[in-house]
């Protein structure tokens, strides 16, 4: 005998605790499975953490304005876990880059977002950046966002969430799908949301005569905190738009988190089912994979290149120190990478019952889901 | 023996900590990749905790990239975890331009420049140039003695000559470059034409070791005419040979014009007369010829100026930059 959802709700990240409270809220019976033993275990919490304004993608205007959109809305909706208050330097390379300073101002201006030029000097050594901007981008802090759904849904008597799931199979029976457990437990829906990132195409081998895979490449990546001098404190600094870096506050926790283009990836699976050298004799594999930041066979970490990196553009004073690196696995959809866009894909398979799944690499465009829902 | 010796010393010196960057300029090698990579993977290992290599690739059209990223993925282990990336420019644009763009992107607390792969010197003289540095210089080269062509045994006679800067240049296969030379050649200009006369140029302490080198130098037969090239620009851009041959040839017609002009004065109080209008049209010849090289002499001052303008622009393109993982 199955229990009866109105949704199935797979992978317990941003989107699908949004989903989860969103649908609660219209009175619907929803079920969250999450593989790990808590939430916001995995890509939620490890990455740049950036509400983003749009800044990234000079390349992709449409990427940029749809993040744009968002932006106030995010802030404000969940402001209790936004920082906002530091200055978010933008900085154009002299070498290397794809988009320079004039272009970077006019696709600001295009984009309609706050972008203010500010003496290069002041941040940057000679010659390595032809423009510094002061932009509008705030940081999230996923600790305080989960806490804030755990307890949410907590008062929701309609949600019930599994941690430690672990899912054997998914069919079709009429008009519903039927999640089996591999304790055993069954579960009935008509409405089934993937919403587990970097897991998206493993769940849609779980499907009863399996779905067609995102086309997908896998990157492990690594998030170094630091501790910032009191200079740097209140400053995030990112250098665009090549192989270069980003040094900004990690949500409220006061750290700043250190990425690079060129290091944060240590490996790249181009597989549409991610294989990489550290599976072997873990409890990963192509099918499912672990959680990479609570791994023994974690990569070394690339602290020095990042810092090497930084270092070589920012003046001394901006000062930080290595607290700790964080790892995760991302999903990057093969389309984007020319234009570098970042787009939210979200799939219908199948309809009554349904059968939608979404990737998206951004917090703040979640909304899209909702006329999904 | 030149191995033990070399292993002995490592284990008294233990490794260094600082971060080295190799930049190495590939250019239809395929056949030098690995004998290079084979002898110099392990030294840099050895020596240094932490090293990247980055390999610029201009314009290859065998199968050196091939060979490369074989030659990677095959020793990520013996690498260490160090990080190997090549640039691929957008076409063949010459050691200069190709090296410029490797430099940029090296993060090194040090980065060596191989403008060859060509192994015709002892290994150790790679420790050997950042020991050197490591004694306060912030550029030191490796020179070979002697075996070099004379066109350009020329060149560097004449370069010298008439440089602006008290360093003498001459010929090397691979250098060594504090990221505080770096910072500095990056502050003279953005685009910077002849490495070599830069970094020379750039008023930090600079010094060659030079050592014998074994066998034929490896530089191609098809980079000749590129090179002739650089040598005319070079001398333009960084002596001023021009401005003062052109300063010379001012000076003489001058010269001249002043001695028909006495010439003249004599004559006219002296009894004899040459032929009828001959000084006035010498006079005037010489005086037109004068002015002719004088204002050359201003235009070129002109063109340098210009010149040093057009260093601020960049000068290379990328194609790509890839990251060679296992």
């Amino acid at each position: 005998m199955s229990s009866i959802y109105d949704k199935i709700i797979i992978g317990a990240g941003l989107y699908g605790m949004y989903a989860a409270l969103y649908c609660a809220k219209k009175g619907e019976r929803v079920l969250l499975l999450e593989y790990d033993e808590a939430p916001f275990g995995r890509a939620t919490y490890i990455n740049q953490a950036r509400v983003h304004m749009g800044y990234h993608y000079p390349r992709s205007l449409s990427t940029a304005m749809r993040s744009a959109g968002y932006f106030r809305r995010f802030a404000e909706e969940f402001a209790f876990c936004i920082h906002s208050s530091f200055r978010q330097i933008y900085a154009t390379s002299s070498r290397f880059s794809w988009t320079d300073r004039r272009q970077f101002e006019s696709f600001c201006q295009a984009a309609q977002i706050r972008c203010e030029e500010v003496p290069v000097a002041a941040y940057f050594r000679e010659g390595m950046c032809d423009g510094a901007f002061l932009t509008e981008e705030y940081t999230y802090d996923a600790l305080l966002l989960r806490d804030f759904y755990l307890q949410q849904l907590e008062e929701e008597k309609n949600v019930t969430i599994v941690c430690h799931a672990r899912i054997r199979e998914i069919w079709r029976e009429g008009k519903e799908y039927r999640v089996e457990m591999d304790d055993g437990r069954s579960y009935a829906t008509v409405y089934v949301l993937n919403a587990s990132y970097a897991s998206v195409n493993q769940i849609l081998q779980l499907v009863e005569g399996g779905q067609k895979p995102f086309d997908i490449k896998y990157e492990l990546c690594e998030i170094i905190l630091c501790r910032p001098s009191q200079k740097l404190e209140n400053i995030g600094i990112t250098v665009m738009d090549g192989p270069f870096f980003s040094i900004m506050p990690f949500g409220k926790s006061g750290y700043h988190s250190l990425t690079s283009v060129t290091f944060t990836p240590h490996v790249t699976s181009y597989e549409k089912l991610p294989r990489f050298g550290c599976q072997k004799g873990m409890s990963c594999s192509q099918m499912q994979l672990a959680n990479c930041n609570t791994c023994q066979n974690r990569p070394r970490s690339a602290w020095q290149y990042m810092d090497h990196l930084a270092r070589k553009y920012m003046k001394d004073e901006y000062a930080y120190e290595y607290i700790k690196s964080l790892f995760s696995m991302k999903p990057i959809l093969k389309s984007s990478e020319v234009d570098d866009s970042r787009p939210t894909k979200i799939r219908v398979d199948s309809k009554y019952p349904h059968f939608v799944s979404v990737l998206s690499g951004k917090i703040n465009t979640v909304y899209d889901l909702e006329e999904f829902l | 023996m030149e191995k033990q010796k070399m292993q002995e010393n490592q284990e008294r010196r233990g490794q260094e900590s600082k971060f080295v960057s190799m930049v190495v300029y590939i250019q239809n090698d395929e056949e030098r990749i690995l004998p290079f990579f084979q002898r110099v993977l392990p030294l840099m290992r050895e020596t240094f905790e932490k090293y990247e290599i980055i390999c610029v690739n201009d314009g290859s059209v065998d199968g050196s990239v091939e060979r490369l990223k074989e030659f990677f993925k095959e020793n990520q282990e013996t690498a260490g975890g160090n990080m190997m990336q090549i640039i691929h420019m957008s076409y063949f644009q010459g050691v200069e331009a190709s090296m410029n763009a490797g430099r940029d992107m090296a993060i090194g607390d040090f980065v060596y420049e191989f403008d060859d792969i060509c192994l015709d010197y002892p290994l150790e003289l790679i420790v050997q140039i950042y020991h050197r540095l490591l004694e306060g210089y912030d550029v030191v080269a490796a020179g070979r003695k002697g075996g070099g062509k004379l066109s350009s045994g020329l060149f560097y006679w004449l370069y010298n000559m008439t440089s602006h800067s008290g360093s003498k240049i001459g010929q090397e296969t691979f250098r060594i470059l504090s990221r505080r030379a770096i910072n500095r050649v990056m502050s003279i200009g953005k685009y910077i034409p002849y490495r070599k006369a830069i970094y020379m140029n750039c008023g930090l302490k600079t010094d060659t070791v030079y050592y014998e080198g074994k066998g034929k130098k490896g530089r191609k037969v098809g980079c000749r005419k590129e090179r002739t090239s650089l040598a005319l620009d070079s001398f333009i851009y960084f002596t001023n040979g021009m401005e003062k041959a052109s300063l010379l040839l001012s000076g003489v017609f001058l010269f001249f014009t002043l001695g028909v002009a006495i010439y003249l004065a004599c004559s006219v109080f002296s009894a004899n007369k040459p032929v009828e209008g001959w000084l006035s049209t010498m006079g005037f010849l010489s005086f037109g010829f004068f002015g002719v090289f004088t204002l050359l002499t201003i235009i070129l001052k002109y063109l340098s100026v210009m010149i040093s303008l057009i260093f601020k622009h960049q000068r290379y393109l990328v194609e790509s930059v890839e990251k060679i993982t296992g």
